[in-house]
């Protein structure tokens, strides 16, 4: 394990990435962390500072200046950012004029934090910094990867707490990260194992969620080295709604532990977002323009593939658009630039759509998840409406073609053999098995009404009637149990809004829809909706495969009637 | 040579037996005429009946090509044959119906023709007994009729009945031979008898008689036939059609335009489960195509296949299909045009399973400028349904559309390019890239080619400049499961394809576990036996399937399907 996490250290590449596992790492070896990395605030050389004890048993204050990588020549005495500067500012401003009182009295370590090696040919220079600048009140540690993983593992990881059963899933996850699936599913072990043999406590909850960042960290830096962040994407899903659920309890109660329980969950979204972002932005959007360039990218004969594929992307898109969505909304002041910047993710997801027709048309009904979730994004961060419009119209045009065709048309199977077969027959009794229920076409037939498109809400109604008139349209809403199940992905729990009236007006759907949700306030009692952390019910419905409740966005629809009803509010 | 006693004896004794009709069997490959000849001398020294010969066992059980060996065997020797009339009517009519439904089933008929011309008072007796109202006799009628060369005879039976024994006697005079003069006039007594009602036999049997006179005194375009043609072709019924048929098939090359045009309207309305005359008529129409009246064909063709809903398709009509697609050039040059513009389902379907009749089914298409002459939208529209259809021989919708812009390069350069580019190019990038790259400088069409395929490129090269993004690839199981059902697809398709063999059906089939030849050995009649090798050679069918389909599946389906089902408004 020592070698996965020295490896992990050494790989850290962008600028903060090791400063952000470092805080808990010294929290987890029992340090007080009292400043903590912060971008655009002058530190005077200290990324971190922490009181404590380590080794020696002394109480020290532990000032770390940290680094990526290898310590090389450049990095040692180049530009300001280098270490010795920072080492000279520590010494010339932090020690006199920064430390808090409450600790004046004690011993200062100064730490030179880097993932990876000292070069040889810096080695000599650091060693006469060092012996130059101790003296009785300050002395110097150097913080390798070697050995800030020793204290990686006699920490956060030690054996207490990550047993030999637990780290070999984990190793697993890390071993076969190129394996999307294996390591997704060993990385789901891990967690359920965490989660299983935690401590009744507060601090417990916490530790393992202080674990599940760290593991998920290094799982996603060897992921990024073999440019496959699949797996940690994915794990990073499971893990932040495995912290809720952790949290969800605790959450709302005052104490010493709110502001470490609120930091690890802010640390997993960051984590999150920051492994989204790596796959999204630097392997994605780049490709968005070009026709059908995504959907080779699938590198698959079987049009399935493509199709699973691109709707699971778009998906990803639109979570992330949200996720940064309810942070920019957040902030008090939301400036043009922040707004461009989340439109930039409803635009990238349009251009997918446009350039990979396969997102015309879902291959299974829990597609419409994705879908709702882009619908979702694009009419919070519009105006979109045309292009909704345009989406949605040609969506129905092909359910419609393809439904009649006994093509590939949308069916209830999500077991991928049943869907490579699919359909297995061109036949009625075969269509009529495959399309028993949906939530795509009350989806559609919302949205198409509130858009104003008579005419693809009139093929659509004229479906349902000659060929879907068994099909069980439905929506699906959480009920009083769901804050509970959700999260972990347990099934039973929720109400199927069955029976949803289809008509040429549309309007009697959007009524019934909108009674069914004033009817079920169990979604207002939901943790996520009560602490306003409603992208975490989205990530929950996206991972564990619940349609998205029409809370989310039946307020975003005008009704027929009403007088500006060209589309979204 | 067998020794004759030898041979009599050994007939008699299989007479006695019951077993003639084995040793017929048995025989009739070394020794035949020498066995007929000794069974009708025996037959006429009273010596075995021959005729008798039906009521064997082994007779009666015979079926298929046996049956046809004994059936030949007889009608060798009953010309030659003494026996009362009825019984030998009796006799032949027996060997007809065991004959069934086979073409080769009335040779007995004709055997019996003979009979009566050895001796015309049989054929006398024959026409007696029809006369007197016997049901045998009037079977026999026409052949009686036919070899005493009664036409007299046969006119007054015309004249003085209307049951079968007229049909008989007319169907007599058009197998007798008469001058030009007599025969010009037998046209006009047979055009006569058509002045009553409607009546689908009489119409049939004057026709065919009619035209079998007329065919051999070279009066097919006498205006007497046209007279004729214009009465039966007025409401035809299945039998008149059939024998229509079947002038068109004989007389082809003599019809004129305005009989060919009455014919072609009479088969119009030709019922698609008449097989007889469906299968008379494609052979009828595949000669006409050989004539100036080649479009007929086609459009008689297009009006039974729209007439019949779906209950026909163009292989009905294999041997013209086969001809057109093949031999004629500018006729299906201007069958294409006039098939894909009309928008019609059943005949651009029908258009596609003709490309599949060509001998080298990816070989371009020549449509002549002058079946072009068409306005900007029926060119796009033709365009249109030329990939509609001609989808999955990519080659072929585009050499449609390159005939179309080559008679128009100007005006249809921009719509042309962009079809040509999307759906074709974009779906097939090998085998018709390397065709519209064939295409010389000094064509026509060239810049416009050169603009599509750089089109193309630029396409591809997007496409190809893309860095490998493995989150996106399915996983190894999902890859594993896709491989089991491609291989569970192709042994499927194998198995249907083997089940459907001929071939596979007639031989030996070997299975090789190792190496890559086969060493047998074959036993000698001597009882030698000598070595065969057989060496493995590979074989192995190509085909390119369009690339949009795996990106766009349900997309691509919908434009085929738009494509061919929009229609030209007018």
């Amino acid at each position: 394990v020592k070698l996965i996490v020295r490896q992990y250290l050494a790989s850290l590449k962008e600028r903060g990435e090791l400063d952000t596992i470092l805080p808990d790492l010294l929290s987890s070896l029992g340090l007080t962390v009292y400043s903590r990395p912060g971008r655009g605030t002058t530190q005077h050389g200290v990324d971190i500072a922490a009181v404590g004890k380590l080794d020696d048993g002394e109480e020290k204050i532990f000032l770390l200046s940290v680094k990526q990588g290898n310590l090389t020549r450049q990095d040692w005495n180049g530009p300001p950012q280098a270490l010795r500067p920072s080492l000279d500012d520590i010494l010339d401003v932090y020690i006199p004029n920064k430390i808090p009182k409450r600790y004046k009295h004690l011993k200062i370590a100064i730490c030179l934090c880097f993932g990876g090696d000292m070069q040889e040919q810096v080695r000599d220079s650091v060693e006469g910094y060092i012996r130059k600048n101790t003296t009785s009140k300050v002395s110097f540690e150097v913080w390798n990867g070697d050995e800030i993983a020793g204290l990686i593992l006699r920490g956060i990881l030690r054996e207490e707490i990550l047993p030999k059963s637990h780290r070999s899933s984990f190793q697993k996850a890390v071993a076969l990260v190129d394996e999307p699936d294996a390591a997704y599913n060993h990385f789901a072990d891990l967690v359920r194992q965490l989660r299983s043999s935690m401590r009744p406590t507060m601090e417990a909850r916490v530790t393992v969620a202080r674990q599940l960042n760290i593991c998920l960290w290094i799982l996603f830096v060897w992921a990024r080295d073999i440019d496959n962040v699949e797996a940690p994407y994915r794990s990073s899903e499971l893990s932040l709604l495995a912290v809720w659920d952790l949290l969800r309890p605790l959450i709302e109660r005052k104490g010493k532990h709110r502001k470490a329980i609120i930091a690890a969950l802010h640390q997993l979204i960051n984590l999150h977002l920051t492994i989204a972002s790596e796959f999204l932005e630097r392997k994605i959007f780049h490709h968005v323009d070009v026709r059908h360039g995504l959907s080779m990218a699938v590198a698959s004969h079987n049009a399935v593939d493509v199709n699973l594929r691109l709707f699971d992307l778009l998906g990803r898109i639109a979570m992330t658009g949200l996720w940064l969505y309810w942070l920019i909304s957040r902030h008090e002041k939301v400036t043009e630039q922040l707004q461009h910047g989340i439109a930039m993710w409803a635009e990238n997801g349009f251009k997918l759509i446009d350039n990979n027709p396969s997102l015309f048309l879902p291959l299974t009904d829990d597609q419409s998840i994705d879908v709702t979730l882009f619908l979702v994004l694009a009419a919070n961060t519009g105006p979109y409406e045309q292009r909704i419009a345009r989406w949605l119209h040609e969506m129905v045009g092909r359910l419609n073609y393809a439904v009649r065709a006994h093509g590939r048309y949308p069916c209830v199977f999500n077991d991928y053999k049943d869907l490579i077969n699919h359909p297995r027959e061109k036949t009625d009794t075969y269509r009529v098995e495959a399309t028993a229920g949906s939530t795509l076409v009350p989806l559609l037939a919302a949205w198409l009404t509130a858009l104003g498109d008579s005419q693809a809400l009139r093929t659509l109604v004229d479906l349902k009637k000659a060929e879907l008139a068994h099909c069980t349209l439905q929506l699906w809403l959480p009920d009083k149990t769901s804050d509970e199940k959700l999260y972990c992905g347990e099934r039973e729990h929720g109400i199927s809004l069955c029976d949803l009236p289809l008509s040429e007006s549309g309007k009697e759907l959007l009524e019934a829809i909108s009674e069914g949700c004033r009817m079920q306030s169990e979604f207002s009692e939901l943790s996520a909706s009560k602490l306003d952390y409603w992208p975490v019910v989205l990530l929950a419905c996206r991972h564990y495969r619940f349609p998205v409740p029409p809370q989310y966005w039946i307020d975003l629809l005008s009704f027929p009637d009403e007088p500006n009803s060209s589309g979204g509010k | 040579m067998r020794d004759e006693p030898e041979t009599a004896h050994a007939i008699v004794s299989a007479y006695l037996d019951k077993s003639l009709t084995a040793k017929i069997l048995d025989d009739h490959l070394t020794d035949e005429d020498a066995l007929n000849r000794e069974c009708v001398r025996l037959h006429n020294d009273g010596k075995i009946d021959l005729l008798t010969i039906a009521e064997e066992v082994a007779f009666q059980e015979l079926e298929g090509p046996p049956f046809f060996v004994v059936q030949q065997f007889l009608c060798e020797a009953i010309p030659d044959l003494s026996a009362a009339v009825t019984v030998m009517m009796n006799f032949v009519q027996n060997l007809v119906r065991k004959g069934g439904r086979d073409g080769a089933a009335g040779f007995p008929n004709l055997a019996f023709q003979k009979w009566c011309e050895r001796d015309v008072a049989r054929a006398q007796k024959v026409i007696e007994a029809a006369s007197m109202g016997e049901a045998l006799g009037a079977d026999f009628l026409a052949f009686a009729l036919t070899a005493g060369n009664s036409a007299d005879v046969a006119r007054n039976l015309i004249t003085q009945y209307t049951d079968r024994r007229r049909l008989s006697a007319i169907t007599a005079l058009g197998r007798m031979k008469f001058s030009a003069h007599a025969s010009l006039e037998l046209l006009s007594f047979l055009l006569e008898l058509l002045s009553g009602p409607p009546d689908d036999d009489l119409s049939a049997h004057v026709l065919k008689a009619a035209t079998d006179i007329a065919a051999k005194a070279n009066l097919v375009a006498s205006n007497e036939m046209l007279k004729i043609l214009q009465s039966v072709a007025d409401s035809p019924g299945p039998a008149t059609q059939y024998f229509g048929a079947c002038m068109l098939f004989n007389c082809a090359r003599d019809l004129t335009a305005e009989q060919v045009a009455l014919l072609t309207s009479a088969m119009e309305s030709v019922d698609p489960s008449h097989k007889g005359t469906l299968d008379e008529l494609d052979l009828a129409l595949m000669k006409l195509l050989a004539t100036e009246h080649q479009d007929k064909s086609s459009d008689l063709v297009s009006s039974i296949l729209l007439s019949a809903n779906g209950t026909l398709t163009i292989s009905a009509f294999d041997s013209f299909g086969r001809s057109l697609a093949n031999n004629n050039a500018s006729a299906f040059s201007r069958t294409i045009v006039k098939w894909l513009l009309s928008g019609q389902h059943r005949l651009c379907d029908a258009l596609s399973q003709l490309m599949r009749y060509r001998s080298k089914s990816q070989q371009p298409l020549v449509i002549s400028s002058e079946d072009l002459d068409l306005s900007d939208r029926e060119l796009v529209f033709l365009c249109r349904k030329a990939i509609g259809y001609f989808f999955v021989q990519p080659i072929v919708a585009a050499s449609v559309l390159l005939s179309v812009l080559r008679a128009h390069t100007d005006r249809m350069a921009d719509a042309i390019s962009g079809l040509l580019f999307d759906p074709l190019l974009i779906n097939y990038g090998v085998a018709l890239q390397k065709y519209l790259s064939s295409i010389e400088h000094d064509d026509p069409v060239f810049p416009c080619i050169r603009n599509v395929l750089e089109r193309n490129e630029a396409y591809l090269k997007a496409l190809h400049s893309k860095v490998e993004v493995k989150e996106l690839h399915p996983s190894s199981h999902q890859r594993r499961m896709e491989r089991i059902r491609l291989t569970d697809e192709m042994h499927m398709a194998h198995k249907k394809a083997q089940g459907k063999s001929v071939l596979l059906n007639l031989v030996k089939r070997m299975v090789l576990l190792h190496g890559k030849q086969a060493v047998t050995y074959v036993r000698e009649p001597e009882g030698g036996h000598r070595w065969v090798e057989i060496e493995m050679k590979e074989l192995s069918v190509q085909f390119e399937m369009p690339r949009i389909e795996t990106v766009d599946t349900v997309g691509l389906e919908f434009l085929i399907t738009m494509f061919r089902l929009e229609k030209l408004k007018s």
